[in-house]
């Protein structure tokens, strides 16, 4: 895999937020020209504007809540807005709440497929949530979160439509990873190792990674909870590394440097293949600036990284990721066990493990690299007494 | 696979560099040199100097060289009978604290970096004398961190301020060079700022005030990975982000904001590529300095400030054994199989593939990389896709 620099889009020193659009391979920008907010559609190919500035209120934070629609909440004025691409047009609707921070990402996240969108507030235990079809925006509780905590960052799982956040409080992190769908049911909630506090999200297919104030990057298997990994990450007190999930075929995240207050980093970003034992990391591509990135984002073979002090955005280009795919797995003894099961890749030197997994009594289901034989070690728990079963299986 | 706090010492001022030897462990600190015994986990001997020394390497295992910023009279201090010799003017070290600006041999060699360009600090423990060297490869370079090769004696490497890492002897001939590299890179090169280095077997681990992490296989200088593991800090602020390894275990904290509950890492690097395979803290609010793995005792340290102080975290895999395995086709008939072995960890990480071995038709003893380690030993033997046959056993290394 690597990563190669396209060129930067610049004009955007004084640029407060980004967020994707896929749809359109854009990338989306609330900015400040000559006075005034506006929201900015930039082609992340030909690195140049789509269409003219829409102006739109005083936002810290931006999401895709349709394909066509921005979602805007602002730590200034408690009155969301939402932005139409298409039409150009900006919709301010009413006093609702604030954005919880400026300066951060991840503060607001979309499912376009669902009109939805959801963000932080500064009430505890409440969220913004927009609905871009009616053009809609109310402050929502979720029964399960504490009500001293606040959401720190938010990412959306479109395979599920829902969304995952970490709670914490503004200034101390998140301690919890709760996911909830598009009623503010909560699905699931697990918590980082005692005392890792979790700043930044990403989520692909199964697996959560996140970056934590501290400092550590923590993966986990998304429907158990299970922490698979640790790996240290770039750290931040008040924002944490940067991170965000592709929507290719593959497991690709990229992630910033970012630095604390008395830190300057230079710009170095990687790209972290999170189904690998352990985390790989892959590329590295140092911009010229000693500066550090508050924001990106990947579409595809496409990425983007916001570099704070430079007001550049830098857009790369992605090549070498594998394709996945999922299986479905179930552990038969006769009638469904639970036990744990281990896929390995015995054509590589050194053989490498693709997947490692608990199992319940249940059809699971397991991302695994396309278009390769490889063993499937299967294992009953302890307990029931140790009993394998091993054989060859095609991906 | 960390177990529990086995001790902890105060430090009288502040920590400025951690050396060991076998069980023995030297701590200077503001005016002190601080000698303990790790079997007994107690302290043998303080020893005061008039002024404070910053950098200190073993000459053998019961006297150290060191440097002070103070003065640019480095001294050996005999451990064991608290006796100080000050030597002739040298030079002064570069920087106060931060860890591996010198290293010994434990065989009369004690090299340390230099705050004047292109050179080298160095202790001559036979005579004992004191001096300057300018190796040529270093010539308009600055040294940032320097180890012991471990292993072997009279053998040194030295990592400089922009990103080449030499391999030299204690008279400064260099026996190989590595230059750590910064591509694709759209702006001006730039070389990386080597803040600690770390070495186990044939692998070099280093670590940049650039915030990105190389693992390196050292015999043949390729690369095995790069990561972005920590912030881009100063080299003089770089407090250790690595320490000692030992058996493919190696240390890495993030050391340059004094934070709460900064992790200390424990990375495994048998098979390669190197995962973290735990953590622990100081839940103090306690910034690291020094971190390192003592092989004699099975033990990871840590030291920090706020108070100052060392503890130690027992960790009882460091050693590796052996293991013997056969397979039978049919029972009673030994026939020659492929061996997988997955240590399984309990806490943290994904299991791996360990041991990729094909043995004879007969009992083989196998290395276990790990001690205390719950092993999955998986067999293969016959023609993939033809007459292929598996078995499988767990056992506890």
């Amino acid at each position: 895999m690597t990563i190669a620099f396209d060129g930067y889009i610049t004009g955007l020193a004084n640029a407060r937020a980004f967020c994707d659009r896929p749809s359109a391979g854009e990338v989306i920008v609330l900015n400040f020209v000559s006075g005034n907010f506006v929201i900015q559609r930039y082609d992340l190919a030909s690195r140049t504007q789509v269409g003219s500035d829409i102006i739109t209120i005083q936002g810290d934070s931006i999401a895709m809540v349709t394909p066509d629609k921005v979602a805007i909440t602002s730590t200034v004025v408690n009155t969301p807005a939402i932005v139409d691409l298409v039409g150009a047009t900006n919709t301010t609707l009413g006093a609702i709440d604030y954005c919880l921070a400026t300066n951060r990402n991840q503060l607001l996240a979309g499912l376009t497929a669902s009109s939805v969108a959801y963000g932080s507030a500064v009430t505890a235990a409440k969220v913004i949530r927009f609905n871009g079809a009616a053009n809609t925006v109310a402050l929502r509780d979720i029964a399960a979160f504490s009500a001293s905590k606040q959401v720190i960052s938010i990412v959306a799982n479109t395979d599920d439509s829902t969304f995952i956040c970490s709670l914490g409080s503004s200034t101390d992190g998140g301690d919890q990873i709760v996911e909830f769908d598009t009623s503010e049911v909560v699905i699931r909630s697990y918590t980082c190792p005692f005392p890792l506090s979790p700043m930044n999200l990403a989520y692909y297919k199964g697996f959560v990674l996140a970056a934590t104030k501290q400092g550590m990057g923590c993966l986990f298997e998304h429907s158990t909870g299970t922490l698979l990994q640790m790996m240290p990450m770039p750290l931040n007190t008040t924002r944490g590394s940067v991170l965000s999930a592709t929507n290719s075929q593959t497991i690709l995240l990229s992630m910033a440097n970012n630095g604390g207050s008395s830190i300057v980093n230079m710009g170095s970003i990687n790209e972290v293949d999170i189904v690998r034992t352990p985390i790989e990391q892959r590329g590295v591509l140092y911009t010229d600036s000693n500066s550090a990135y508050i924001n990106s984002g990947v579409q595809g073979t496409k990425a983007w990284a916001y570099q704070e002090a430079t007001g550049k955005l830098v857009v790369m280009t992605l090549s070498g990721q594998r394709s996945l795919v999922n299986r479905n797995i179930i552990l038969d003894d006769p009638g469904a066990v639970s036990g744990r099961v281990v896929y390995v890749d015995d054509s590589l030197s050194p053989p490498e493990v693709m997947f490692a997994t608990a199992l319940p009594a249940v059809t699971k289901s397991v991302p695994l690299t396309a278009g390769k034989n490889v063993l499937k070690i299967a294992e009953r728990l302890e307990g029931q007494g140790d009993k394998y079963d091993i054989r060859r299986v095609s991906t | 696979m960390l177990g529990s706090v086995l001790s902890e010492f105060a430090i009288s001022g502040t920590v400025k560099d951690v050396a060991q030897s076998g069980s023995t462990m030297c701590v200077l600190s503001t005016g002190r040199l601080n000698v303990y015994d790790l079997s007994k986990f107690k302290q043998t001997k303080f020893i005061d100097t008039t002024n404070t020394f910053h950098a200190l390497g073993f000459l053998s295992s019961t006297v150290i060289g060191a440097f002070s910023l103070i003065q640019n009279t480095p001294v050996t201090i005999n451990i064991s009978t608290g006796a100080i010799t000050t030597l002739g003017a040298a030079g002064y070290p570069q920087y106060d604290g931060k860890g591996q600006q010198a290293a010994g041999d434990s065989a009369n060699h004690v090299l340390g970096i230099s705050d004047a360009s292109g050179a080298l600090l160095r202790i001559d423990g036979s005579g004992p004398t004191a001096s300057t060297i300018t190796p040529a490869a270093m010539s308009g370079k600055k040294a940032s961190a320097i180890i012991a090769k471990p292993g072997v004696t009279d053998a040194f490497i030295v990592g400089s301020t922009d990103g080449v890492i030499w391999e030299l002897n204690f008279a400064g001939t260099v026996v190989k060079t590595i230059t750590l590299p910064i591509i694709p890179n759209d702006g001006a090169g730039r070389g990386h700022p080597i803040t600690h280095l770390s070495m186990t077997g044939d692998n070099l681990f280093v670590q940049t005030g650039n915030g990105v992490w190389f693992h390196y296989t050292y015999s043949t200088s390729t690369i095995v990975t790069q990561r972005l593991m920590g912030n881009m800090v100063a080299v003089a602020t770089g407090f250790s982000a690595m320490g000692e390894a030992v058996n493919g275990f190696f240390p890495f904290v993030h050391g340059d904001i004094a934070m709460a509950n900064a992790p200390i890492c424990l990375f495994h690097c048998n098979p390669k590529p190197a995962l973290c395979v735990d953590f622990t803290t100081f839940p103090e609010n306690s910034k690291v300095t020094h971190v390192g793995l003592n092989g004699s005792v099975g033990a990871l340290w840590a030291a920090c400030d706020s108070p100052s102080r060392i503890r130690f975290w027992s960790l009882p895999g460091l050693n590796t054994s052996a293991y013997e395995t056969r397979v039978q086709d049919p029972p009673g008939t030994d026939v020659t199989a492929r061996i997988l072995r997955l240590p399984v960890f309990p806490t943290v990480g994904t299991t791996r593939v360990e041991e990729d071995t094909t043995i004879p038709a007969a009992a083989t003893t196998l290395t276990a990389k790990i001690d205390d380690q719950d092993y999955l030993e998986v067999t293969l033997t016959g023609t993939q896709f033809v007459s292929e046959k598996y078995g499988a056993r767990v056992f506890e290394s």
